[in-house]
């Protein structure tokens, strides 16, 4: 059995094609392990922090029913055009043939040979030199029967790797900087010393599913092209957003592998941000809780505003091309506009009027929504009434914009510090693609990096090219460059920090 | 302020323990006015440990602990910041006065003196519990905001000044940079401090123009950040000046919490001190049952132990609160009364003094029917501390009370004032021969959710329009009606 624990086999684990060690039959050897149940005290999954794991969960087992194929679109746009969907279907049957669920030992090849141990260490512990950055930190493995293993925490990089690789987890997700190493929190607790948790990075969770009540294009769990652009908008919003208003440098965003993404913020300053403070950021993005926004707009709502409406982009355009403003959610935006002289900008009987003339008008585009909706004003005799009005609407419009496009980010992950997240470069259990750090124009169905195929390629089994371990080196370089920012900013000399990272 | 250490017979003077750190803290009366207390409002961000007599001790705390009370009746009648600030003021002047930096040294000393030491002494008594280090935290800063109103425009600058936080002003370039940006996130701030009736677009614009604006790392500022209310750039929040006090404030009552718990953490440490713990005791269980337990001579002790009896329940029944006569209503009605109701109105009789015997024989005789031995005698024994883990519990007061589960179609438990229809609750007032216009003014009071002073102004009826303490305790509801009705009784007797 190929063993890479010591000392000086990890950089072996990379073989980036040049395989070398090709010729040993690896497979036989994966299987045979696999049948061994890996060592675990079960914990139950039902924990409170762990219900967006849950919930994720369960959309995966349902669908395991459905057929394999699971990015298959559902185009029920009609005014799309007609070659969009041409193109959009032929990737997703592309992606769909790439989708799949990694054998245990495909993990278990991906683990010992190609996944960068050394490259997270770096990064989580913002110095070449382990320190208690890594070896407080929580890690959980999740396991193909469920089982979900928290308290996992690592003297180096490579106990890490032994340990993930003896392990072999369907995945592993990144928690708190504790006052402990976790793993010793049963020896070394006592009163004066308890498990708290200290500091992580800062983190998003943005998640397609969230957009379901916007998007005609797909639901659940599916994607298409179309419904990327809301990540897009979210990539761009957010991001500016931590760097303009709150200072942030060093943020990275990471593909989820299916319908999402996560960013990651790893200032010092954001690692050290207690819970209230996580609240009130996340709170400061977070406008679902509102049903009128307050004019004039707060710059961070100004900016975004334009960023979906005005820029060359076309965001707001494209959105109403290629999908829909869906009845419901107009009318239920509308029922809740109130104005600030609270009164409705739509009364019962013309919100009546325009809900029964949209059901009767099935075929109308979101242009044409959007158009008709000064026709139901309610109206009144004096004009300067009527003018308010106007102006009213003019506003319910801007707002609608911003309902529609504006980041719909998952709150509870941001709020605590202790909780979880998946880790970059681990693969997703459902798809078997790899979370590699990606940014604006990331193409779900074309640029993901499947499992699949880079071990094919990385077997030398694929015919045509090498993409995808081209895609996989420049990932993890990205990556790097992001880790090297850190250290260089936490005061290690620039030198020492290259010699280490040269690899 | 106290000692660590067993006591020293020799004297009382106990300064040699204290550490080098300590005694550099240590200042001799007269350079007071130069350091702790130069300014007239503090901050407490240093503890006292000059010696004070156990007399100044006591009547210290309680001076403050009636402002506090004070503070908290005035916010549950539901005044506003004015309006509490008015009533307060000559309580104030009496109690726990600050005068200006410009009057004779001794007495500005020793007025700082007693505010600085009675401030930390009640730390030492609410930092128990978290309802009661809120309560605390809350009235404590409605007692800065009211004294920070008080203070003069330039000492007010002064204090400003003297208090480390890391904000400062920003210069006329900065401000025009960001001028849209500063505009847009505070017009509504500015309309809102302007008042709606005399703000227009040019009034707000000529006040943003004048106003000046602070910079402050948002950690400091998290409600502005998270109500999106303030400008936010590169982790500072822009503030305009006039929201300054919510600043102070907001640290002020953010401190104050923290160091109640670190207060919480090291008290243990305090408790082999034998002449202060009763003196704290007393004082927390004050605020804890508020004016109740601290008004009681005048009410169940002075009661002859057999006036209250199993048979005469009913009849002083009249005196109970609303909660109490419907749980008996219900009792009489069912001969039954399900366990929420059970333990309120336990409790209850149990605080009027009534002994374990006699409520035995009362809920015996009400629970009709039953098997009362092998059903319900333990829970009373229980609510007596006779059995079980001999707990000996206290009346609930109205938190308690409203607290509990919403009671079901056949469940009686509860504040009447909340749990019932105002239909319900103005037919039960009319038959209890109120006027329309008292009927009126507390079902309003009902409306706004202000079930206590409700109870309240029946109370107040029902004593003759007296004016009374709000009721925060059915107990004392009892006791003030009872002894009113014996009083006129005896007046008519003479």
């Amino acid at each position: 059995m190929p063993s890479f624990a010591s000392e000086s086999a990890p950089e072996g684990g990379r073989s980036f094609g040049l395989n070398n060690d090709s010729s040993s039959p690896v497979k036989p050897q994966v299987e045979h392990r696999d049948t061994s149940p890996p060592e675990i005290s079960l914990i139950p999954s039902n924990e409170v922090l762990k219900n967006s794991r849950e919930e994720e969960e369960e959309e995966e087992k349902e669908e395991e029913k459905k057929s394999g194929d699971s990015i298959l679109l559902q185009d029920d746009n009609e005014n799309s055009a007609a070659t969009a969907t041409a193109d959009t279907a032929a990737d997703a049957d592309a992606a769909a043939t790439r989708s799949y669920k990694p054998s245990s030992s495909d993990m278990l090849y991906y683990y010992e040979r190609l996944l960068p141990f050394k490259s997270i260490f770096l990064w989580l512990n913002h110095s070449p030199v382990p320190n208690n950055d890594f070896i407080n930190r929580e890690f959980a493995f999740e396991f193909k029967s469920g089982a979900y293993q928290r308290y996992n925490s690592f003297s180096s990089y490579q106990d890490f790797k032994q340990q993930v690789v003896k392990s072999n987890p369907t995945r592993f997700e990144i928690g708190a900087i504790y006052t402990l190493p976790p793993n010793k929190r049963k020896v070394l607790s006592n009163s004066k010393n308890v498990l708290k948790p200290l500091e992580k990075e800062l983190v998003f969770d943005i998640d397609l599913t969230d957009y379901d009540e916007v998007r005609s294009c797909c639901s659940k769990t599916d994607i298409c092209e179309k419904c990327w652009m809301f990540i897009d908008i979210a990539i761009e919003i957010v991001e500016s957003g931590l760097k303009q208003d709150f200072g942030f440098k060093h943020l990275i965003w990471i593909f989820s592998g299916r319908r999402g993404i996560h960013c990651w913020v790893s200032d010092k300053n954001a690692r050290s941000l207690n819970d209230p403070q996580r609240r009130a950021i996340i709170e400061y993005f977070d406008i679902s809780k509102e049903n009128v926004l307050r004019k004039p707009y707060h710059p961070l709502l100004e900016k975004s505003f334009n960023i979906i409406y005005n820029n060359k982009k076309n965001y707001f355009e494209n959105f109403l091309k290629n999908q829909n403003i869906k009845n419901d959610f107009l009318i239920d935006k509308l029922k809740s506009y109130n104005t600030n002289e609270s009164q409705l900008l739509f009364n019962k009987q013309s919100i009546l009027e325009l809900s029964n003339y949209l059901e009767s008008n099935p075929n109308l585009s979101g242009f044409e929504k959007l158009s008709i909706l000064e026709k139901f004003l309610p109206q009144s005799k004096s004009n300067i009434n009527n003018k308010k009005l106007l102006q009213n609407l003019k506003d319910f419009k801007k707002d609608l914009v911003l309902f529609l496009l504006y980041p719909k980010l998952d709150l509870e992950v941001s709020k605590q510090t202790h909780h979880l997240l998946k880790s970059p470069f681990a693969v997703h259990p459902g798809t078997g693609n790899i979370s590699i750090p990606i940014h604006i124009g990331f193409n779900p169905l074309t640029s993901a990096l499947n499992l699949r195929d880079l071990i094919n390629a990385n077997e030398g089994l694929n015919k045509d090219n090498n993409t995808s371990l081209d895609l996989f080196q420049k990932s993890i370089a990205t990556f790097d460059d992001f880790a090297k920012s850190i250290i260089k900013d936490e005061g290690v000399k620039k030198r020492e920090a290259e010699d280490l990272l040269d690899f | 302020m106290f000692r660590q250490s067993k006591r020293i017979t020799s004297g009382r003077k106990n300064f040699d323990n204290y550490s080098a750190k300590d005694k550099n803290l240590y200042v001799q009366d007269g350079d007071l006015l130069s350091s702790v207390y130069s300014q007239r409002l503090n901050l407490y961000d240093i503890p006292p440990l000059n010696e004070i007599t156990l007399e100044e001790f006591e009547t210290w705390a309680i001076d403050r602990l009636k402002i506090l009370i004070e503070i908290e009746s005035c916010q549950l009648r539901g005044r506003n910041f004015k309006e509490i600030s008015a009533h307060l003021k000559p309580i104030l002047a009496k109690l726990l006065p600050l005068t200006s930096n410009s009057k004779d040294s001794s007495l500005l000393i020793s007025e700082r003196k007693k505010d600085h030491y009675s401030h930390f002494i009640l730390r030492l008594a609410f930092c128990r519990s978290e309802e009661l280090r809120a309560r605390f935290v809350k009235a404590e800063t409605i007692l800065f905001k009211i004294r920070y109103d008080l203070l003069s425009i330039q000492e007010q600058k002064n204090f400003v000044k003297s208090i480390d936080l890391p904000w400062q002003f920003i210069d006329n370039d900065e401000k025009l940079k960001f001028e849209k940006q500063l505009y847009d996130s505070c017009y509504n701030l500015i309309k809102l401090n302007l008042g709606a009736s005399n703000s227009n677009e040019e009034i707000i614009k000529k006040t943003f123009e004048n106003e000046i604006f602070l910079k402050v790392p948002f950690k400091y500022v998290l409600n502005l950040v998270s109500s999106r209310s303030v400008f936010i750039n590169d982790g500072y929040c822009y503030v305009p000046q006039f929201l300054q006090l919510n600043l102070i404030t907001s640290e002020f009552s953010q401190k104050l919490d923290e160091k109640l718990i670190l207060t919480m953490k090291t008290i243990p440490r305090l408790d082999e001190d034998d002449r202060l713990l009763p003196v704290l005791n007393n004082l927390s269980n004050g605020y804890v049952l508020d004016e109740f337990l601290t008004q009681k001579g005048s009410g169940s002790l002075n009661r002859d132990s057999d006036e209250l009896n199993a048979s005469n329940l009913n009849q002083v029944s009249e005196f109970m609160p609303l909660c109490m006569q419907n749980l008996m209503y219900g009792l009489k009605k069912h001969n039954h009364l399900k366990y929420n109701g059970r333990q309120q109105l336990g409790r209850f009789i149990k605080e009027l003094g009534l002994p374990l015997n006699e409520a035995l024989l009362f809920w015996k005789n009400s629970l009709k029917g039953l098997n009362f031995e092998k059903d319900y005698a333990y829970n009373i024994k229980h609510t007596y501390g006779a059995v079980g883990g001999r707990i000996k519990y206290r009346g609930m007061n109205c938190t308690n009370i409203m607290n509990q589960p919403k009671p079901h179609s056949s469940e009686y438990h509860g504040c009447f004032y909340k749990e019932n229809s105002i239909d319900d609750i103005f037919a039960k007032l009319k038959m209890m021969q109120m006027t329309d216009e008292q009927i009126n003014q507390i079902t309003d009071s009902v409306r706004e959710g202000k079930y206590q002073i409700a109870c309240t102004m029946v109370l107040e009826s029902k004593c003759g329009g007296k004016t009374m303490p709000i009721v925060t305790h059915p107990n004392f509801y009892f006791e003030e009606a009872y002894k009113y009705s014996k009083d006129v009784s005896a007046n008519k007797e003479s």
